[in-house]
């Protein structure tokens, strides 16, 4: 008995030394497009695990998966993301607070959670869900022009151009079918109209990356800036699509302090800025292995003139004379990865 | 000294400065006297003049080993903090605000017709029609021969309305009679025939039988540290309703995006929208709404949210005191203050 007890406890140890466990907030990870689904109608709670399984699945407590060959509004919540937020809500799991780790078109879920799920829990007899911020990563709230794209070219593939069908092949990995799913929704007007002002004020912390998978091949469709699948326009939260250059007024996504004429002006409400790096794309935003520099990505400037604060950035100067530029990082940044950087971030 | 020698003399230092510039070691220095609005509030952690060393090896004298972007998360903490001192009913709205400005806006979407960048650019007038509201939509691009644009059900594919583009006042315009009860999951095709390829472009929109309709507003009176207006709504399907309102100050500046949710029953019913005291300090009055919307929100997985209109465009607020009004700050909520907790935790991380 005694033994079996050790055994127990020893097992109870190693479930809960988790580091997720560790931290405040439970950790709740919701992933985002998985092309290969729109080809395969491939199973989705292994599409989900593997879609995390570079880094954030062993930290997480939860995870929200979904098909990529579903509509939002329609199968992924009705037969994914629901049965979660009743088994949450009946569990009180989220008591304590959740935090929704979300990545690319995960993005667009959880603000459709956000949302509805006072509404849904409430009306059956459910007490909502205490979600106290997402941390989005390569969001794609704001659409993908590369999703107008393939829509369009799924009409009439002898449409096709040449670099369209390279930077569609790229993105989608295969060609083309009928089962559009998501991509409907990852269209840039629909996922702009896609509950875009909740009611929960519930901050939207952002992380940003501005390489690219493809070798830049689909980059010529993006509007602005992008991570091989989303402009900055999305990633960074903006509040209408455009070509913008930077999240921030003063910072460059390679970390250079200077005036960006070309920065976001405005954003979706609660929506927040907070890292950026030329050096991450789309996928590698993901993964544990750090690909370069990272910046912060405020671009609060009132608040930058008015306070004085100390951080844990640096700057440092390259260049020389005409050519000398001034750069802002986070410290460490080159050798940890961005989702290592985040996941520091949060409270233990 | 003639113009060949001043020539020669040009050519001869610019090419020592390319030269120099090319064969000049490349090294980094910190630099604290950084020119620009952040020099002043950033720690920079070195200070000393190393313009002599490799940044490599001043990174590597360091020895940093903290990890943390507790800076951002201090920035977003101050922000979150300063949006929380407003009621989520009557939140500030600025010029840069476009999306609750422009909350129908449509976005015109390109489509590649060949490798050299030519592109046929659509778009609508706005995302989402009200029935009996035409279609509007709108093709630009070179060599455009004809073009035209069907409404097809997304479920069944059906095609449920169409029309050719037409060429007026230079441009290929559509001007499309609308249908009552067109299905909710809808898109529009528009087939371009140009240099003898025919280019589809799909574009994302919404056509809807309005469920309720805003009719008319009662003048603004003062309740506690709320201005209120009670908006008279029409309502043909029973549900948990949101009504938006943008405020405007007589220059015509947004003052505060308004909203407001409440349970309606079929029928001639009513609900309140609130401009808090602190949105409404030291604005130009008279104040007008505009940009409003109407929505039945879904009340279960599965079921799209419905959309209302409003017969009115602009409201004006006459006649209203604003020193009727109780100067009583909002308190923010007990969720609000725990994710201003969470954001402060992670400012005060490293």
């Amino acid at each position: 008995m005694i033994k079996k007890t050790i055994i127990l406890t020893a097992l109870l140890f190693g479930i809960f030394s988790n580091s997720a466990l560790s931290k405040q907030y439970k950790i709740v990870l919701i992933h985002g497009l998985q092309p290969l689904q729109l080809i395969n109608n491939s199973d989705v709670s292994a599409g989900g695990q593997d879609y995390w399984s570079g880094y954030w699945d062993n930290l997480a407590d939860a995870r929200i998966d979904w098909p990529s060959y579903e509509r939002i509004e329609q199968k992924i919540t009705t037969d994914y993301v629901w049965p979660k937020l009743k088994e949450f809500s009946q569990s009180n799991f989220c008591d304590p607070g959740c935090i929704f780790v979300t990545h690319s078109t995960g993005d667009l879920v959880a603000r459709y959670i956000i949302e509805n799920q006072e509404t849904w829990l409430s009306n059956a007899g459910l007490s909502p869900l205490n979600i106290v911020a997402t941390f989005d990563i390569a969001g794609a709230g704001g659409g993908s022009e590369l999703a107008d794209l393939a829509v369009s070219v799924a009409e009439a593939t002898e449409s096709y151009t040449f670099l369209l069908e390279a930077a569609l092949e790229a993105w989608l990995g295969g060609d083309l079918t009928d089962e559009m799913g998501v991509l409907h929704d990852l269209k840039v007007n629909n996922a702009r109209q896609l509950a875009p002002f909740p009611d929960s004020r519930i901050p939207r912390l952002r992380f940003i990356g501005d390489a690219s998978d493809y070798l830049g091949v689909t980059s010529g469709f993006i509007q602005g800036n992008d991570d091989g699948v989303v402009g900055s326009h999305s990633s960074c939260g903006g509040n209408q699509q455009g070509h913008y250059g930077s999240c921030s007024n003063l910072v460059d996504f390679d970390g250079k302090l200077d005036n960006q004429s070309d920065a976001i002006t405005g954003f979706m409400p609660y929506h927040y800025p907070m890292l950026m790096s030329d050096s991450y794309s789309h996928g590698s935003l993901l993964e544990s292995v750090a690909e370069g520099k990272v910046t912060a990505a405020d671009s609060q400037e009132s608040l930058l003139s008015n306070e004085s604060i100390e951080f844990d950035t640096y700057q440092k100067t390259k260049g020389w004379w005409l050519w000398k530029s001034n750069y802002l990082y986070v410290e460490d940044s080159d050798k940890n990865s961005l989702s290592e950087l985040v996941y520091a971030a949060m409270p233990n | 000294m003639n113009q060949s020698t001043l020539i020669k003399l040009v050519t001869a230092i610019s090419v020592l400065l390319i030269v120099g510039y090319l064969l000049w070691p490349e090294k980094s220095q910190l630099d604290s006297n950084r020119a620009g609005v952040v020099d002043s509030t950033v720690k920079v952690i070195a200070t000393d003049n190393v313009i002599e060393a490799p940044m490599v090896a001043i990174e590597e004298e360091r020895n940093i080993s903290l990890l943390s972007s507790s800076k951002s998360a201090f920035l977003i903490s101050k922000v979150y903090a300063g949006e929380i001192n407003f009621p989520v009913y009557s939140q500030p709205l600025k010029i840069t605000d476009f999306d609750r400005l422009n909350p129908n806006h449509f976005n015109p979407q390109s489509m590649p017709i060949d490798n050299e960048g030519g592109v046929i650019k659509a778009s609508l007038s706005k995302y989402r029609y009200s029935y009996p509201e035409p279609i509007v939509a709108l093709l630009e691009g070179e060599g455009i021969k004809s073009a035209s644009f069907s409404l097809i059900n997304l479920e069944t594919k059906e095609v449920l309305l169409s029309e050719a583009f037409q060429w007026q006042e230079n441009s290929w315009q559509l001007n499309l009679a609308g249908k009552e009860d067109l299905p909710e999951a809808i898109h529009a095709k528009i087939v371009v025939n140009v240099d003898a390829k025919s280019i589809p472009i799909v574009l994302a929109l919404k056509y809807i039988n309005p469920i309720a309709v805003i009719e008319s507003f009662e003048p603004a009176k003062a309740e506690g540290a709320d201005m209120v207006i009670n908006a008279n709504i029409t309502v043909k399907e029973a549900g948990l309703y949101r009504i938006r309102a943008n405020l405007f100050d007589a220059d015509n500046h947004p003052i505060a995006h308004l909203v407001s949710k409440d349970k309606l029953t079929v029928g001639h019913q009513s609900m309140l929208l609130k401009a808090h005291q602190s949105v409404l300090q030291g604005r130009k009055s008279p104040f007008y709404l505009s940009t409003f919307m109407i929505e039945l929100m879904s009340p279960s997985p599965g079921i799209r949210k419905k959309f209302g209109e409003s017969l009115i465009n602009k409201y004006e607020i006459k006649d209203f005191a604003l020193s009727s009004l109780d100067t009583s700050p909002y308190e923010a909520s007990k969720q609000e203050k725990q994710r201003l907790e969470l954001l402060q935790a992670m400012a005060n991380k490293g």
